[in-house]
């Protein structure tokens, strides 16, 4: 058994351990989704060739040096390119393609615009209430709130390594140590964690409980409605009851908050609720959780690079904002590369049906809805099992990955292949 | 014997973590169904206003003073491998003690251990609620939001 860190979802576990034999695969502590990550080692549908698409309109395989040389060409050429994806990339191949970005003078983006555009807008990273590591978490989290977030189907093993059931400095008992609320207009799986199981019912029931909670907080001598958005006074009214006595509250969100008609209007109000809980006596800290693995790293690299956290257009210097999915969408880009990431998969439909008309580059250990439409397909090593590098978990905490076996014959990893794309790029012009 | 999670009776409690019974009502909710503390030891309970609520705690507990048969299941079908089961596991913080603080089960000590994505019970006997210890321990099960465990 090799140890391991688990690039599945953003939480990158770093206790679990992997045996790789051929054709089998074995391990301890990954969760289901982390374990269907490390199949990909074992799969026969593995990518392990170069595929260039041929004036038929077929894929046929191709050495690696016309498929660079192929997709060096495409970019060099290309008046404005698209780099897209990103964000299941370690930093060392996120600051390559910033690179390569700057030389050909394309369009730099990240999955983060859709996941991390709106968070940003509304000022929900980079405070203090933002600064907390999942440890701090689990240490001192003695109420811990999951709003439209569902961890339990999510990022599997948050509950059980952070945020519900170990034990920490502050929660001797683990579990019994903490108030667990989730508020959700669904009945998820995660609600059954919670002491507090708060199930909304109506389109504006986050603003309407979001107010009603934050009212009660600030203190109000008027007596409380009967119910709010479905849920029964007493229901709620004991939760702020519970919120005032906590020393400590840790608030994650997640897409049942972000993409909603309403979260123009909840996403104030939630800063509003961490502002209001957090007193000289009390911390309340607020993360997101967000899916792809290293979405944080991939916005860290691009800040670094460009002073943008995403979306960032190398023709203009500086380096301007974007909007990268509009540009898709009305077609101003004639080729795109794709890196890890299936952006055909991922974008909203209207930006996927326009990228998938243009000369698309794409790198990938599986095939994919992005790669049956690529123009060159460059198969990539696996990232924490035959690629390492930096990257950073959900909470912003930076971790190394070390690869413990090499890439099947005739596949590089994403680092060598971008590294070699911007060398051909830099000679030529 | 009845089915019953520390969450019923916790609802039915003050719920004002006065802790007159020495803990929050969380953990005194988790300990009555264990039979580790008695109903009693809540006094606010004999208040005026909890009449209703006491009489169907005192209904609820009834069955857990006669426990007998038992066993657990573990529905690999629906098991997402979270690892809630083996965190919250007493005998497996006892066998392995980082297990509690949220670590993955690495030895063959304890009685879940996740592998290959899935959890396995690899040690039943260890389970309290055979003897010697013959407690009415759920936590397991109380704890996995699939709903992949069953006691009975
Ligand atoms: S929770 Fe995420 S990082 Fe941890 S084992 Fe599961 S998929 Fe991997
Ligand atoms: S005595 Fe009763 S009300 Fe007080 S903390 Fe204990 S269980 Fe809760
Ligand atoms: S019922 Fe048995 S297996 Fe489940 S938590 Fe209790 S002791 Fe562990
Ligand atoms: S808590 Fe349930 S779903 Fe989670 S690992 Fe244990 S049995 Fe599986």
């Amino acid at each position: 058994m090799k140890d391991t860190v688990c690039c599945g979802c953003s939480l990158f576990c770093d206790d679990v351990c992997v045996k790789v034999q051929k054709t089998e695969l074995s391990s301890l502590g990954l969760c289901g989704l982390g374990h269907g990550y490390y199949e990909a080692v074992i799969s026969s549908s593995r990518l392990n060739s170069p595929l260039l698409r041929a004036s038929d309109g077929k894929h046929t395989p191709g050495s690696m040096d016309e498929a660079l040389d192929k997709a060096a060409e495409l970019l060099r050429r290309s008046k404005k390119p698209l780099l897209f994806g990103w964000s299941t990339s370690p930093n060392e191949v996120i600051q390559l393609g910033l690179e390569i970005a700057r030389s050909v003078q394309g369009v730099f983006d990240s999955t983060a615009s859709l996941e991390y555009g709106t968070l940003l807008q509304h000022g929900l990273v980079g405070g203090e209430a933002n600064k907390v590591s999942l440890d701090e978490v689990r240490d001192f989290g003695e109420h811990v709130i999951f709003w439209g977030a569902n961890p339990a189907e999510s990022h599997h093993r948050l509950a059980s390594r952070f945020a519900v059931f170990p034990m920490g400095d502050k929660i001797p008992e683990g579990r019994e140590s903490r108030t667990i609320t989730v508020v959700d207009i669904r009945e998820t799986e995660s609600v059954r964690l919670a002491n507090h199981q708060l199930v909304l019912k109506g389109g504006d029931a986050d603003i309407e409980i979001l107010s009603a909670l934050i009212h009660e907080l600030e203190g109000t001598d008027a007596a409380p409605p009967d119910q709010v958005a479905g849920i029964p006074a007493i229901e709620f009214l004991s939760l702020g009851k519970q919120l005032k006595l906590a020393d400590y509250v840790a608030v994650f969100y997640g897409n049942g908050l972000l993409h909603r008609p309403q979260t123009e209007a909840t996403l104030p109000l939630l800063t509003k609720l961490v502002s209001t809980l957090n007193t000289e006596k009390r911390r309340c800290t607020l993360l997101p959780l967000i899916a792809y693995s290293n979405t944080i790293g991939a916005v860290k690299t691009c800040l670094a690079f460009t002073k943008q956290p995403f979306a960032v257009d190398f023709a203009s210097k500086p380096p301007k904002p974007c909007s990268a999915l509009d540009n898709i969408v009305s077609g101003d880009f004639d080729v795109a590369l794709s890196v890890g990431v299936d952006a055909l998969g991922f974008l909203p439909r209207p930006a996927a049906r326009a990228l998938q008309k243009l000369p698309l580059i794409s790198l990938s250990s599986l095939p994919s809805l992005t790669t049956n439409h690529a123009r060159v397909v460059l198969p990539t090593a696996l990232t924490g099992v035959e690629a390492g590098g930096t990257v950073n978990r959900v909470d912003g905490e930076t971790l190394t990955l070390k690869p413990f076996q090499s890439p099947p014959k005739g596949v590089l990893t994403e680092e060598q292949i971008l590294t070699q794309l911007l060398q051909r790029i830099t000679d030529s012009s | 014997m009845a089915k019953l999670n520390p969450m019923q009776i916790y609802k039915l409690l003050p719920r004002t973590n006065c802790k007159k019974c020495g803990m929050t009502c969380m953990a005194f909710a988790t300990r009555l169904v264990l039979r580790e503390v008695s109903l009693e030891e809540c006094t606010p309970l004999t208040e005026p206003g909890y009449k209703e609520q006491l009489a169907t705690l005192q209904e609820l507990i009834a069955p857990l003073l006669t426990a007998e048969e038992t066993g657990i299941k573990l529905d690999e079908e629906i098991c997402s491998g979270c690892g809630n089961c083996v965190v919250v596991c007493p005998v497996d913080a006892k066998s392995e003690p980082d297990t509690a603080y949220g670590k993955a089960a690495r030895t063959s000590e304890t009685v879940f251990r996740v592998e290959n994505g899935i959890a396995l019970i690899i040690n039943l006997s260890k389970c309290r609620r055979f003897p010697p210890d013959r407690v009415n321990c759920r936590v397991c099960e109380q704890g996995c939001s699939a709903g992949a465990i069953e006691i009975w």
